[in-house]
């Protein structure tokens, strides 16, 4: 065998910066006699050796030190994981390593094997990974495994990983990554049990599936439980549980099946095969003198541990919420179903009717007390709804990374975002809207007759089919975008610079149904409605994700419509009212008819700076360069002094805004990440976007000559207005 | 290496040393940059990767002589006795699209955790061809390294 690959009886303890935690447990398991799985582990040399030959660590560096991660937003540490793990995946092993790792794992040619993390710092005592990296269970074929040990190294960057190592202060420096490559062994039976119950800290806990253990590692299969006395090894109780469904092999990788009815009535474990696995545990509890979590399955009678760690104090303390949320970043396509069908059928419509609620309220039938009542009202409803966004409907953005990864380890594009094309087309309210916009640019670019009516501000054209698709463009944008305008007047001004730019017109989009055929295709007959499902899910979850800010901002509108009401009652009682005054002035205001709202403390602006700023730094977005001056948008109003050709610098895109991008040449924003939506519309609209750059939108200034990088993500002030 | 300084030890320091500072004839004043680089075989060129949007960039297009310095310095008193500090005067352009695929491999064999910024589309291969070198060693002591008679 190779000098980087060993049997995981040859991993000792004293070389566990080489093997990793798993292999150097597993080693001590098969010395000290217990029953494991054939198994070798690829040490962290091949991983080093890897990443010096390619230069990938080269790239990894630059990758993490774009920008600070102190400053980076979760989503941002999610692309960046998604970016370095495709770097894994398009960058081919040397040859002398892949020959090298192929020989030495030509034992399991024919047979499916388990692989594994055993990441350097992994599993020791004060710090737990459990779940933050990669296993990938039935893998067969010695290319798909090496593929395998690619995606197994890439996890040591997952967001989870990076994060929690952030949280728990592990240089990143020092990470590396052995892979324990291991029969597959396929139990009738499976489970944990915890040498220690990290509940009271005594007794045994044993949890056990039908099937195989990945659904009750991950949450997905309830277990029986038993609690062994720590001193008599009895059992002191068994709590049962509805047994439905239990995870199996399929033809590759594992899957989901309902439980066979005569399994349903029966535990999985008799009191004799409780006793076994007691034993096993007891055994290698005193082997490493330490309790021991364990992990095994039961084949024909005969148990076999698969892995072993420490109970570390994480499993103990109350750090376990930390670690769970971490993995908590890994999607599971089961709960994303779950949570989709949840946001689709039950929270997005009671959203809707809680809009539709407060619309039938007439506010200028209310006292005013009862207003002030009413606007306490709506913001706690607001404030409801805030923490379900929260909650719900920002997991739910997990369905778009999902199908992301899948997309990414199935076609292996050069573009880690690639994937975003095929989300495209999907039915979307912002989408519709921008459509129906470009729609009458096209009537009013194909009419000099309507355009000249419309330049001359006419108040009604003779044209019918304008004025039809007009109102209706009204009834599509919520209203209040222009309850402070001049409706009419501000969208034909808009509506006249669309007409000098012909970007909408001419673009050619690469047919959705194309890319989506050349993915679908990729996968053999038999795997392609999972395929095809895994991607209605993340059609869905960006559809859900965008229609949902609509409705967040509209509710939120319903709240700023009662304090208006507010604030205008207010004047006309003859007292003063800044624009800016707070909610909670207007509410006492209503309330005490002599009391006059006070206006906020402005703040501070701080010395104005000597240093210039010539060059910022953010995220590529979207890719291209182009020059143009800049427009901040801070208020909605200020989308119609939007002018072709300027490059939109916002604090953050919502859906209500995008309507203004066909006729950017750049967009810069302040919130980071791929999947924001000035980066997915600038990516769909061609232009380039640069995202996550700190106070964007206050460093740049109206008519500032910037050039947006969107490939390496710089935005360069060209000159300062 | 003072008195007798052959190209081989010359690549091999080039070789050696991941940083260089380049500069650039901007409109009032010089204009200096830190850049990654690697020199072709026969040390008649050095090349870079650049971004279209840069100053750098701007000021090749207008003038293309610029200078490049390559040292060793460990940024102590050492550096007085031990240092080697080198020299290339040339001039700058974008390297055509017949000539990249060759160039780009050369660039990657030195900088390959720089692959991502030179297959960026709005980055550019920049090559410098050099006209002399002028080598300092020891502090003061200066010999001028003509490429074209050395390697004629």
């Amino acid at each position: 065998m190779s000098n980087l690959v060993k049997p995981v009886e040859e991993s000792g303890e004293e070389r566990e910066d080489l093997y990793g935690g798993k292999a150097t447990s597993l080693g001590k398991l098969v010395r000290g006699g217990l029953n494991i799985p054939p198994a070798v582990v690829v040490s962290s040399k091949a991983y080093d050796n890897f990443l010096a030959e390619t230069g990938l660590g080269g790239r990894i560096k630059v990758e993490l030190n774009r920008k600070s991660f102190d400053d980076m937003r979760w989503e941002e540490i999610w692309d960046t994981s998604l970016r370095i793990r495709n770097m894994f995946i398009t960058t081919e092993l040397p040859d002398d390593l892949f020959g090298e790792l192929k020989d030495s794992i030509k034992d399991f040619q024919d047979k499916p094997v388990v692989v594994r993390s055993s990441a350097t710092e992994e599993d020791r005592m004060d710090v737990s990974f459990a779940g933050l990296h990669e296993s990938f269970v039935n893998v067969r074929g010695i290319e798909s495994i090496i593929e395998k040990i690619k995606l197994v190294w890439s996890s040591l960057w997952s967001d989870g990983a990076l994060m929690y190592r952030k949280k728990m202060s592990i240089g990143l420096e020092k990470s590396s990554m052995a892979v324990v490559v291991q029969e597959f062994i396929e139990g009738e039976k499976s489970g944990v049990i915890f040498g220690k119950g990290p509940e009271d800290g005594n007794d045994r806990i044993l949890e056990s599936v039908y099937g195989l253990n990945e659904g009750l590692v991950d949450g997905e299969v309830d277990p029986d439980r038993w609690i062994i006395d720590e001193n008599t090894d009895k059992i002191i109780e068994h709590i049962p549980i509805s047994r439905e469904v239990a995870i199996f092999s399929g033809s590759d990788g594992t899957e989901k099946r309902d439980l066979p009815e005569d399994k349903r009535e029966v535990p999985p474990l008799d009191d004799f095969e409780v006793d076994k696995v007691v034993s096993v545990s007891k055994k290698a509890d005193s082997l490493f003198g330490t309790p021991q979590d364990l992990e095994w399955t039961i084949k024909e009678g005969k148990i076999y541990v698969l892995q072993s760690r420490p109970i570390s104090t994480i499993d103990r303390g109350n750090q376990d919420g930390e670690l769970s949320y971490y993995q908590s970043l890994k999607p599971k396509f089961e709960k994303m179903k779950v949570l989709r069908k949840k946001v689709e059928d039950n929270l997005l419509p009671s959203l809707v009717e809680e809009i539709e609620n407060l619309d039938k309220m007439n506010l200028e039938d209310f006292s005013n007390s009862e207003l002030a009542e009413e606007v306490g009202r709506r913001r706690d409803i607001y404030n409801k709804w805030h923490d379900i966004y929260y909650d719900e409907f920002i997991p739910l953005a997990h369905g778009v990374r999902l199908f992301g990864q899948f997309y990414n380890d199935v076609m292996k594009p050069q573009d880690p975002y690639e994937f975003v094309n095929l989300l495209r087309g999907a039915d979307f309210i912002s989408k519709k809207r921008n459509d129906k916009l470009l729609e009458l640019t096209e009537m009013i670019r194909d009419s000099g007759d309507l355009k000249k009516q419309l330049k001359n501000g006419k108040k009604k054209t003779d044209n019918p089919d304008f004025e039809k698709n007009f109102a209706e463009i009204i009834d599509m944008y919520d209203e209040s975008l222009f309850s402070s305008y001049e409706t009419r007047d501000s969208l034909i001004e808009l509506l006249l610079e669309f007409v000098k730019n012909p970007t909408g017109k001419n673009r050619k989009y690469r047919s959705i149904e194309q890319i989506e055929d050349e993915f679908i295709e990729e996968f053999d007959e038999d795997k392609r409605d999972f395929a095809k499902e895994i991607l209605e899910l993340g059609r869905a979850s960006y559809r859900l994700r965008d229609n949902d800010n609509i409705y967040m901002g509209k509710l939120e509108n319903r709240v700023t419509y009662a304090i208006e009401e507010g604030k205008d009652r207010i004047r006309e009682s003859g007292r003063t009212v800044s624009t800016d005054v707070s909610e909670v002035e207007v509410i006492s205001a209503l309330k005490d008819s002599s009391y006059t709202p006070k206006k906020p403390d402005k703040e501070k602006k701080s010395d104005e700076s000597h240093q210039k700023i010539k060059q910022l730094r953010g995220q590529p977005a979207s890719g291209g360069v182009s020059t143009g001056k800049v427009r901040v948008i801070k208020e909605k109003s200020d989308l119609f002094d939007f002018k072709e050709g300027e490059i939109l610098v916002v604090d953050s895109i919502n859906p209500t805004m995008t309507f203004v991008v066909p006729i950017a040449s750049g967009i810069v924003e302040r919130r980071g990440g791929m999947l924001v939506h000035g980066a997915i519309i600038a990516r769909e609209y061609g232009i380039p976007c640069v995202t996550g750059i700190a106070n964007a939108a206050d460093i740049l200034k109206n008519g500032d000559g910037v050039t947006v990088d969107g490939y390496l993500g710089i935005v360069k002030v060209v000159e300062a207005n | 290496m003072s008195s007798d300084v052959s190209l081989s030890d010359l690549k091999r320091f080039f070789d050696s040393q991941s940083f260089a500072v380049l500069s650039t004839k901007s409109k009032d004043y010089p204009h200096s940059n830190f850049i990654s680089f690697v020199s072709s075989p026969d040390l008649k060129s050095i090349f870079f990767v650049t971004n279209r949007i840069s100053e750098k960039y701007k000021n090749i297009e207008r003038d293309s002589k610029v200078s490049i310095l390559i040292d060793n310095r460990s940024n102590s008193l050492d550096d007085f006795e031990k240092a080697l500090v080198v020299t290339a005067l040339g001039k700058a352009r974008k390297v055509t699209d017949s000539e990249k695929e060759e160039i780009s491999d050369l660039y990657l064999s030195k900088n390959p955790h720089l692959e991502d910024f030179l297959k960026c589309p709005s980055c550019e291969l920049m090559e410098i061809r050099v006209d002399k070198y002028i080598v300092v060693d020891r502090f003061q002591f200066v010999i001028e390294v003509n490429i074209d008679e050395q390697s004629g």
